[in-house]
């Protein structure tokens, strides 16, 4: 079997005026595969994935995406071209409904432009229907489709996380990133989030998950890459992570 | 350019510029509190010159009672301020934008005001800091005694800040709250006195550099108007909103540079010269020229 | 039932709009009323602009004068006709508002505030002191009024024009609403680094809502133009900047009607006021202010917003989504009060 690699970091490195956030990272994420990304807080996880997406180039290093080099191309492309996100703290449309949310990255798939609008063409009233529907099946994946009139804000905390993650998901990406999905949950809350993750899983997701929570991680990932100052200090499959001495001296995350 | 027109002009620059930069503070200590832009900032500045002018001139009470008074009347509309428009706003739901043209419409509404009490036509500040005419003379150069005055009152109002804030307990509390709120509030810091604080400390300062700038602009609507608002805002601009001393920096630069380009350009066209620098620090260095890190919007 | 109500007050709505010349007192009331919709014209665009895409402005007369000043100049200096003419000084404008959207892309809130003041000032000052091209300060004389045949177009005619025109204008603010155009905008005006995370070009979507608003408002200083004849700087200082930044928070910053209510209550409360005050000049502008004010604290989401929640409360309807329309048949989720 061909394990094919969607993205790989070459020696990645971040530097904040004098702060080393990410320290020549060697990443590669394989396809259909769950990747994990773990390590204390500000060992610099976020900025990688932050590089990863585009919100800052990286100081020196590659980012390669399916062939292609997109060390310096802007966030929106980057999504454009199939990487995903969530935030770690989450970050949803506040005035948009639910539903509204979703149908924000389903403009990726609109060749509407201007025109249609201003004239109400039939492509554009063809393509905002089709859109809806499209977006109204993805909620009902996440069973949010009740709620799909209901600002986010009147959304427990663990279905907002959900939207989220649904909003990236209807980008249809090759590379799904989640930062820390599951902080903050109730035990609850959490069982969902873990639902969430084997429906992902099931539909082949290639996911990069950072995480802060063992037991998540132990349930999710097929590889784990561990992160301390900025370095990757370990990589291998959980188990093996587990009983690694410089992971365990580094004291790393919590045990639910 | 002549030496003493050189001389002339900086001394004249940095005079005017520390002015603009105490109402740059104003904009700063606001911003700093309540993470808020306050337009009518300028209004204070020619409210408390016309308080004083009619203490002084018109009612004939002596020099330091119509000083004191104006200023505490423009220490209390700064508590006003804070009371009868910010918190309202916030209740309602309103947020940055509503308490921008809130404050817009306060400045026009205090020229309004003034307009009607005294009249569009300047009246002349009384020659409390010695005659207007009268010059001292250094060596080559001429300067307006004003000017003496002016720069003595502003170097005692930033050192007396100064000390304020970097020595004294609630100058300290003022400092923290501005740089964490809610850490603050943990701390046991009475942030509700700081904020009002900062309020009275914006209109304050503002309302000192209104007459001290009254001698040059006259007491008279100008003093409460766009052009020297903006000035204001480009000081606070200049030293990227964070640091107050940032501000009379900025301030005196703008200042030297609006004295030294009437030298080559007409002054129809300074107005646009002070704008159109405006943007280009805006565009090259938003931290401020001198690149502190500013605070998030 | 209610939909029945609902059809006669809008019915009702226009037929006043059609017949509204027919009821008004003076020739200058109309002519107060054509202000008005230009004011609606400018106000929709910078509802768009701020409301709904998040970008303050406080510079929009700078666009404005483009637009009255270019189409002023073609039609006197060179003899062009003038539907041309606003042509030109819309698409001049547009180009205007297209330089204008580049600071929006670093900087934020009051930064940029403080962009498009010294925008709307230096276009300003640059009326007043070129007075060879603008004829400054004195003004620009005989501009040409729009005419049917031979004869120059009555206040009447004009309102009818206007009335067009602004429809027109309300009807593609809606379509842009109500599409993934202003979902797009709402997206980056509550979290840019979200929306591009969606696949959102946020530069193009900010040069899209300058340029349209640019646009409008130099639509709108275009047609002054042709409307008064005679045009100086004044009608294009700060003071107007604020007064249609004034319009757009009173009249509803999320909201549709936001520039039609704000635009129409702005250019008539000062009027009102002038004409029962008489004597005294300043005394309107300060009622005039206070009164922005006590809106603005007491309902900061605009008279235009909080009039259509009470209609549709008349009505039981329940608009729970900002850029979809009820799709009755869409979903059967619509939530009822």
């Amino acid at each position: 079997m061909i394990m094919a690699i969607i993205l790989e970091t070459k020696a990645l490195t971040k530097r904040f005026g004098g702060i080393v956030a990410n320290n020549g990272i060697n990443l590669s994420i394989e396809e259909g595969k769950t990747t994990g990304l773990i390590g204390p807080n500000g060992s610099g996880k976020t900025t990688f994935i932050n590089q990863v997406s585009g919100i800052f180039p990286p100081t020196s290093g590659e980012i390669i995406f399916q062939g292609e080099n997109i060390s310096n191309k802007p966030a929106c492309k980057i999504a454009a071209m199939g990487i995903a996100r969530t935030f770690q703290r989450i970050q949803l449309f506040n005035h948009l409904n639910v539903i509204e949310n979703v149908l924000v990255s389903r403009r990726k798939f609109m060749s509407s432009s201007v025109f249609d609008v201003a004239l109400r063409t039939s492509r554009l009233k063809r393509e905002e229907a089709a859109q809806f529907d499209k977006a109204m099946e993805i909620l009902a994946i996440f069973g949010l489709d009740k709620d799909a009139w209901k600002l986010p804000s009147s959304l427990p905390y663990g279905k907002r996380r959900a939207l989220e993650i649904a909003r990236a998901l209807a980008l249809e990406p090759s590379l799904l990133m989640l930062d820390e999905p599951a902080a903050g949950m109730t035990k609850e809350e959490f069982m969902e989030i873990l639902k969430i993750m084997d429906i992902l899983k099931e539909r082949k997701i290639t996911m990069l998950l950072v995480e802060h929570t063992m037991e998540f991680i132990r349930k999710a990932v097929d590889w784990v890459y561990v992160l301390n100052f900025g370095e990757v200090i370990a990589e291998g499959p959980f188990e093996q992570i587990e009983k690694n001495k410089a992971v365990i001296s580094a004291n790393l995350g919590d045990e639910e | 350019m002549v030496l003493n027109d050189f001389l002339q002009n900086i001394i004249g620059g940095v005079t005017v510029g520390s002015t603009y930069g105490l109402i740059g503070l104003g904009v700063v200590f606001l911003w700093q509190s309540i993470n808020r832009i306050n337009f009518a900032n300028i209004s204070s500045a020619m409210l408390t010159a016309y308080l004083f002018y009619s203490f002084y001139t018109q009612l004939h009470f002596n020099f330091f009672f119509s000083f004191i008074t104006s200023i505490a009347i423009i220490a209390i509309y700064g508590l006003l301020l804070r009371y009868l428009v910010f918190e309202p706003i916030s209740r309602h739901g309103g947020d940055k934008l509503e308490f921008v043209v809130a404050t817009l419409m306060l400045c026009t509404l205090w020229l309004s005001v003034i307009k009607v009490l005294y009249g569009g036509l300047p009246k002349p500040f009384p020659p409390v800091f010695g005659e207007s005419t009268k010059f001292v003379q250094i060596g080559p150069i001429s300067i307006p005694s004003v000017y003496f005055w002016i720069f003595f009152v502003v170097v005692l109002l930033i050192f007396a800040l100064f000390l304020f804030l970097r020595k004294s307990i609630i100058g300290k509390m003022l400092r923290a709250t501005a740089q964490n709120r809610e850490a603050s509030l943990l701390m046991g810091i009475n942030v509700n006195m700081t904020t009002s604080l900062a309020f009275m400390l914006s209109t304050t300062i503002v309302g000192i550099a209104g007459i001290l700038l009254a001698p040059i602009y006259f007491v008279s609507l100008e003093l409460g108007g766009g052009s020297i608002g903006v000035k204001g805002f480009a000081s606070a601009v200049m030293g990227g909103l964070i640091d107050p001393f940032g501000a009379i920096l900025g301030g005196i630069a703008i200042g030297l540079v609006e004295n030294f380009s009437t030298l080559f350009i007409s002054s129809a066209y300074k107005d646009i010269i002070s704008f159109i620098i405006l943007v280009v620090v805006l565009i090259w260095k938003p931290r401020g020229i001198f690149n502190w890190t500013a605070k998030g919007d | 039932m209610r939909q029945i109500l609902k059809k006669i007050i809008y019915s009702a709505f226009l037929a006043i709009m059609l017949l509204l010349p027919f009821f008004s007192r003076s020739d200058y009331d109309l002519f107060v009323t054509n202000k008005a919709l230009l004011n609606i014209i400018l106000a929709s665009g910078l509802v768009f602009l701020t409301g709904f895409a998040g970008q303050i402005s406080l510079g929009q007369a700078g666009f404005s004068a483009i637009g009255a000043y270019t189409s002023a100049l073609l039609t006197t200096r060179l003899g062009v006709p003038i539907p041309i003419a606003i042509i030109c000084s819309v698409f001049l404008s547009v180009i205007a508002g297209l330089f204008v959207a580049i600071p929006s892309f670093r900087l934020k809130a009051f930064f940029l505030s403080l962009v498009t003041i010294s925008f709307g000032q230096i276009i300003y000052l640059l009326l007043v002191n070129l007075t060879d091209f603008t004829g400054g300060s004195r003004g620009l004389f005989n501009i040409p009024f729009m005419k049917l045949g031979k004869s120059p177009f009555t206040n009447t005619l004009y309102y009818y024009l206007f009335l067009i025109i602004t429809a027109l204008v309300v009807l593609l603010m809606n379509r842009i609403k109500y599409s993934y155009i202003g979902r797009q905008m709402f997206a980056i005006n509550d979290d840019e680094v979200a929306a591009e995370a969606c696949a959102i070009n946020s530069k193009r979507a900010k040069f899209f809502a300058f340029g349209l608003s640019a646009g409008l408002a130099g639509l709108s200083g275009a047609l002054y133009a042709h409307l008064f004849g005679f045009l100086t700087p004044d009608p294009f200082s700060f003071f107007e900047s604020s007064n249609f930044v004034a319009m757009a928070v009173v009249g509803g910053l999320r909201h549709l009607s936001g520039g039609v209510v704000g635009g129409f209550l702005l250019t008539w409360l000062p009027e009102l006021l002038r004409l029962n005050i008489s004597g005294f000049e300043n005394y309107y502008l300060i009622i005039n202010c206070v009164i922005v004010l006590l809106v603005i604290v007491f309902l900061p989401y605009g008279l235009g917003a909080a009039l259509f929640k009470a209609l549709s409360r008349l009505w039981g309807e329940k608009q729970s989504a900002l850029t979809l329309r009820n799709l009755k048949n869409k979903s059967n989720n619509i939530e009822r009060e």
